[in-house]
């Protein structure tokens, strides 16, 4: 009886676990693979391993582990699958300039040139730029230095902005 | 310059307000909570079987042997060890015993004598048989 009850609870305590943190990796996991049912798929999994090791993540450390496990799902994702750069504007063929988007093409064309960026690179705009993370956190989930981040970013910047002005960069 | 670093900051604010799918986030936890439980099941079905299995080769490694097994270990008697075939023929009940006699000398025999020397089943108690050459015993 004992046990049940500890089962029982250990289900409502992470019912509860992945209600407050789905949003987070589903974006997470959107913007990284850019299509919302690859994510949907990529966070599924993310929650399974979840489950498997819940009780074992130490606290004060799962949102780190989350964002970990995402971008790991998501790696292998890209792997198994290669993403559809045809759908992505070819630089020079139309040259978006930002005051003539409206908000939602501008994300739109932000999102698909992201896609173009190598999964390192992405993986730290997405935390930083996206997510809010600081340097710090983000070097903390990708296993690398603050010097390597903020390296990482100003690359990636450059690079969206060349794409997105149509220049090659 | 169309992008400015302020128009790329723009747009990545733009990315991160922008919610998932409310239906996206249902499925989702949907989806997760059904194949949780499932693999919580079917994992506590083979733990439940693996622990049945254990218990019952415990049940059979403890338990005390009946007592029909018994009776037939007892049935089977051990078999006496077969005496040689010569003393079988000489077997003298105890009762008809020769009576201790000194050992013997074996006899100077002459040329045409033959003894038969047969032991019985008291190791003092020899039995010498003379024949002549003629096949007489004395």
């Amino acid at each position: 009886m004992i046990w049940w009850a500890g089962k029982a609870e250990r289900e409502a305590a992470f019912e509860e676990f992945l209600f407050r943190r789905q949003k987070m990796v589903l974006r997470t996991a959107w913007r990284m693979l850019g299509r919302v049912e690859d994510a949907q798929d990529a966070s599924q999994e993310v929650f399974l391993k979840a489950y498997r090791f819940f009780g074992q993540i130490q606290p004060g450390t799962e949102t780190a582990w989350l964002y970990r496990v995402t971008l790991n799902v998501c790696y292998d994702a890209l792997r198994r699958r290669r993403i559809e750069v045809s759908e992505i504007p070819e630089p020079g063929a139309a040259p978006c300039q930002f005051v003539l988007l409206h908000e939602e093409e501008r994300k739109q064309a932000l999102q698909r040139a992201l896609l173009r960026l190598p999964e390192r690179e992405r993986a730290a705009v997405v935390l930083r730029e996206i997510e809010g993370l600081s340097t710090s956190e983000v070097a903390s989930i990708l296993g690398s230095t603050e010097v390597t981040v903020r390296s990482q970013i100003s690359v990636a910047r450059g690079k969206l902005r060349q794409w997105l002005e149509g220049v090659k960069p | 310059m169309t992008w400015r670093d302020e128009d790329l900051d723009a747009a990545f604010r733009g990315l991160r307000d922008e919610e998932p799918p409310a239906a996206a986030l249902t499925a989702l936890r949907a989806r997760v909570l059904d194949k949780a439980g499932r693999g919580q099941g079917v994992r506590m079905l083979f733990w439940m079987g693996l622990a049945g299995a254990a218990a019952m080769l415990v049940l059979v490694l403890l338990s005390p042997r009946r007592p029909a097994e018994l009776a037939s270990l007892s049935a089977s008697p051990i078999a006496a060890p077969q005496p040689p075939p010569f003393a079988l023929a000489l077997h003298r009940p105890a009762a008809t015993r020769v009576a201790r006699v000194a050992p013997p000398r074996t006899p100077k025999a002459a040329p045409s004598e033959e003894f038969v020397r047969l032991m019985t089943d008291d190791p003092d108690v020899v039995i010498l048989w003379a024949v002549d050459s003629k096949g007489d015993l004395e």
